[in-house]
């Protein structure tokens, strides 16, 4: 099958109904030039750190990226934000193209995605007061006058939980919580469609994860928000997702509902993932087997022919097709999606 | 399976306190403790940020540095008590009998000098006389222990040609190197990725109990807790609040705290469609403790209750003859009967 062949048909197969989804990501690559390789360090080598991937997420759901250090997850939500652009693929928001939008053009989509960052010690500038910092965003997209904007500013703040009193405090005053819920606000206030949450919780303790949970299914329900879900911890990602799809070193490795994904994988990386994550009850029965890899990650840079994960893989490592040909994504049955030559093969009930 | 009898006390801490100096006053981050490590026992110490459980670890080794100090008790380690140690006597403690790892091994290995050098280092320290040669050879054979490939050869590079996870497992090496009594982890893994993670536990696991060497993990991580502890201590603002077995801890808590706990952390065998439990509120801050229990406002039992309020619950023994709960809460014992 030639490549265009198959990129559209895994392009028809992703968008079931045009309108029912919000982002699509077609065939998006990203590569970063490193300098310093080879003789006198004048060689330039590329690092491919998104390698061809293509998924859509539909209004109103919870779509999370799942994936270890190296898999570009963060690099992907640059490139749909626009933060940085990418070297070849496409990023669909409500229809629209962004990568072939003018700079005044883009700014009209820019308000209706965000994005909420993972640290909320460092992404709150100290010095701004957090009435500013929510209020910020308004001024930049030139957006209603002082008082109307005061007034919005408050108003959401107060649905996350921050009281009018502490309007006038700096970041340093509050928790990691609490810097969180102001991130939240800040990530509202200019009412976007698509939030694009990079790890909100991971450095968050257990009890304020949960809050930081709930608060963010409560208003996702009230404000029929779009999230696309950035996450390495899996349990939370089976706690808050409605489909996932699993990164690995830049590619697709498998993408599924929810339900398919955790009980069902068929990926040995996914099924590895699964069995790595460490249960919080002694007394489960959910993990039969612990499959440990051996070596490290490779970075991905120049990588050889075939698949990316064969190198670690317990299914295909010294495997001649794996070794020989990069696995295409394909749908084995409707709504899951997996690249690999031997699916299913590996079973953590032996 | 606790208290297995005191021969068996490896370590014994004893009303242990940490206070740190501010303009405002002296504030406890560590409030009179006490628990007992038995030999090749595996201990966690879970709680949240601000509850006390690195200042413990780094107590237990006298490495609290000024405008920190410990202002009461004991530590007795095989009889000894090295809370009257001199600092050079706890050097021979350090790395020998008790060792440490921390969470980010990028900070704590010598980015200068070869990781061959550093694991030789700790073993001549430690055991004078050792000729160079012999020191290597065991350098090598603690690499191959902790599964880098190519041990012989890796013993030459610098720590940043090794990868997060290896880099992880060199320490372990390290601290394993001189055949401690007592190897204490303070998040070890919070850094690494799942797979790394589970890496690195399996080897930790491995070694330690080749060696018989007991373990104190410090984590947030309660799954890490149900794979690897047997014994659970839960620390909140500054106090062990409940000390119990792994099982007991995880399927009928005492404390009011260890329930709320033990209850907001996702857990897949009991995805519920609705909202995670949640603990209202935040742990309070050292410089802001109230007179009675720290735990008074946010405590679905406790809040409001006078007592709660006013006095410091006391250390109450739980047993039923099979296992023992130490719970430090007004209602222990109401709540123990209860469950009977």
């Amino acid at each position: 099958m030639s490549e265009n062949q198959h990129t559209k048909e895994l392009s028809q197969g992703l968008r079931g109904g045009e309108d029912l989804y919000l982002l699509w990501v077609n065939e998006l690559v990203k590569d970063f030039s490193l300098r310093g390789g080879g003789f006198l360090g004048l060689k330039e080598e590329r690092l491919r750190a998104v390698d061809g991937v293509s998924f859509d997420v539909k209004k109103g759901e919870t779509f999370g990226l799942v994936g270890e250090s190296g898999c570009g997850k963060s690099t992907i939500a640059r490139c749909i934000l626009q933060l940085t652009k990418p070297t070849a693929g496409e990023v669909y928001l409500d229809g629209t193209n962004l990568i072939e939008l003018e700079y005044k053009e883009l700014q009209a989509f820019r308000r209706r995605m965000q994005i909420v960052f993972q640290d909320p010690y460092s992404s709150l500038d100290p010095r701004m007061t957090i009435k500013s910092a929510v209020e910020e965003p308004l001024i930049v997209h030139k957006l209603g006058e002082k008082q109307e904007r005061m007034d919005r500013v408050e108003q959401i703040l107060f649905q996350v939980g921050i009281t009018p009193d502490q309007l006038e405090r700096k970041p340093h005053e509050f928790s990691g919580g609490q810097r969180q819920r102001i991130g939240i606000a800040r990530s509202l206030i200019l009412e976007p469609d698509l939030v694009i949450l990079d790890e909100p919780v991971s450095a968050l303790d257990v009890s304020i994860q949960a809050q930081i949970l709930n608060l963010l299914k409560k208003i996702q329900r009230r404000r029929e928000l779009t999230y696309l879900f950035i996450i390495h911890d899996l349990i939370v990602a089976e706690y808050f997702c409605d489909r996932l799809a699993v990164l690995y070193l830049g590619a697709v490795m498998e993408l599924a509902n929810r339900d398919t994904l955790f009980h069902k994988p068929l990926h040995p990386y996914t099924i590895t993932l699964l069995s790595a994550v460490p249960i919080p009850d002694p007394a489960s029965k959910l993990k039969k087997k612990q499959i440990i890899l051996k070596g490290d990650p490779e970075i991905a840079v120049d990588r050889p022919v075939g698949c990316r994960f064969q190198p670690r893989c317990p299914v295909g490592n010294d495997r001649e097709l794996c070794k020989a040909e990069e696995p295409a994504l394909a749908e084995l049955e409707p709504g899951h999606w997996v690249s690999c030559h031997y699916p299913g093969e590996l079973s953590l009930t032996d | 399976m606790m208290e297995a009898g005191r021969d068996n006390v490896l370590l014994s801490v004893n009303n242990l306190t940490v206070e740190f100096a501010t303009r405002e006053g002296d504030f406890p981050a560590v409030r009179d403790i006490n628990f007992d490590i038995d030999r090749s026992q595996k201990v966690g110490i879970v709680g949240e940020s601000g509850c006390g459980k690195s200042v413990t670890a780094l107590a237990i080794l006298r490495l609290i540095e000024p405008p920190g100090r410990i202002t009461s008790g004991t530590t007795i380690l095989k009889g000894r008590d090295i809370s009257t140690f001199s600092d050079r006597e706890m050097q021979s403690i350090r790395g020998k009998e008790i060792s440490l790892i921390f969470q980010d091994p990028l900070t704590s290995l010598d980015p200068v000098m070869t990781i061959g050098k550093q694991i030789t280092e700790i073993i001549k320290k430690h055991q004078k006389g050792i000729s160079s040669r012999d020191a290597k050879d065991k350098a090598v054979e603690l690499l191959r222990d902790v599964e880098v490939p190519n041990a012989e050869k890796r013993l030459g590079d610098y720590p940043h040609q090794y990868s997060g996870g290896m880099r992880q497992r060199v320490m372990i090496a390290i601290a394993l190197a001189n055949d401690p009594d007592i190897l204490i982890a303070d998040e070890p893994t919070t850094a690494l990725d799942v797979t790394t993670q589970a890496q690195v536990l399996h080897i930790l696991e491995k070694l330690v109990d080749e060696r018989q060497t007991a373990v104190i993990l410090i984590t947030h991580n309660f799954g890490l807790v149900a794979e690897f502890c047997d014994k659970v201590l839960v620390m909140y603002a500054g106090k062990i609040v409940e000390q119990a077995s792994k099982h007991q801890i995880f399927s009928s808590q005492n404390h009011p705290y260890t329930e709320a706990l033990i209850k907001s952390v996702p857990n897949p065998e009991i995805l519920e469609a609705g909202d995670l439990p949640t603990i209202p509120g935040i742990p309070p801050s050292i410089v802001d403790l109230p007179p009675g229990c720290a735990f008074e406002p946010r405590c679905p039992l406790g809040n409001g209750v006078d007592i709660c309020k006013q006095v410091i619950p006391p250390r109450v023994q739980l047993s039923d003859g099979r296992s023992l709960v130490i719970s430090e809460c007004h209602f222990a014992q109401d709540r123990w009967n209860q469950k009977e």
